[in-house]
């Protein structure tokens, strides 16, 4: 990986997760982080900013394959990632679906509670899904 | 799929489930609504509702099931399931012990934190 990918990475985490996170997830300075730093910013720098897919369908591919390894940590942050890469509520809900017939109803049910959390802290009122 | 499954399964989870249902308290909402149509559709009216299995049987797999995919949050709703369809603590119990030695000890202990909590919300009948 060239400097060029991992500037373009580092971008990509913060456009994809939000500074906050991102600076959150980089502070700790311990014998694990450079590791860490090393192998996360191949993720972003060599696979996020492929033009293969778009960043909605990553978004997609990640929130699905989240709830198939019962990652709800990280899947909370590849939720609110879907949302800033514009997904809409209901378009993570139809993915929530298709999991629930692939990776069986209690996988999909415990991403559901993940998915309500994230949306209730970006404010998308209970109203809206009634409407 | 025909609608007769989504009333047999909303029927089938009544009788399994009794008061221990999975689904989230109200407001009911679109989004709950989508998700527990499915759920009582698929699971509960194309699957659970066979006569090929009794209930009983169906909760005791499902309990290991759930032990084995470290799915912590709807093993104790399965467990109370369990005891109301008539298994008892002790078979319950041999359920976990296999599941010890097949999913690991980590996946057995946690299950076995989480039977005891059940366990202790009934005086034994």
């Amino acid at each position: 990986m060239n400097d060029q990918e991992r500037e373009a990475g580092r971008a990509m985490r913060r456009r994809v997760l939000g500074d906050a996170h991102v600076d959150a997830a980089i502070k700790p300075k311990d014998a694990m982080s450079a590791a860490k730093t090393e192998l996360s910013e191949y993720v972003w720098g060599r696979i996020w900013t492929r033009p293969g897919l778009s960043l909605q369908m990553r978004s997609v591919a990640n929130v699905a394959l989240l709830t198939a390894l019962n990652r709800p940590h990280e899947l909370r942050v590849h939720i609110r990632g879907a949302l800033n890469n514009g997904l809409t509520p209901d378009e993570i809900l139809e993915v929530m679906l298709q999991c629930a017939t692939y990776c069986g109803i209690p996988a999909a049910r415990d991403s559901f509670a993940v998915m309500r959390d994230v949306l209730e802290e970006h404010g998308v009122p209970a109203r809206a899904f009634h409407e | 799929m025909d609608n007769a499954d989504f009333e047999t399964g909303l029927a089938k989870r009544r009788e399994v489930l009794g008061l221990c249902s999975t689904s989230a308290a109200p407001p009911r909402d679109r989004y709950l609504e989508a998700f527990d149509e499915l759920e009582a559709e698929y699971m509960w009216g194309m699957v659970w509702s066979r006569p090929g299995l009794d209930s009983r049987t169906r909760c005791m797999l499902q309990v290991a099931m759930l032990v084995a995919l470290n799915r912590s949050a709807e093993l104790p709703v399965f467990i109370r399931a369990a005891l109301h369809n008539g298994c008892s603590r002790e078979e319950i119990t041999e359920v976990l012990l296999q599941a010890n030695v097949c999913c690991g000890g980590p996946a057995g202990n946690d299950a076995a934190r989480i039977a005891r909590e059940v366990f202790a919300e009934s005086a034994r009948p």
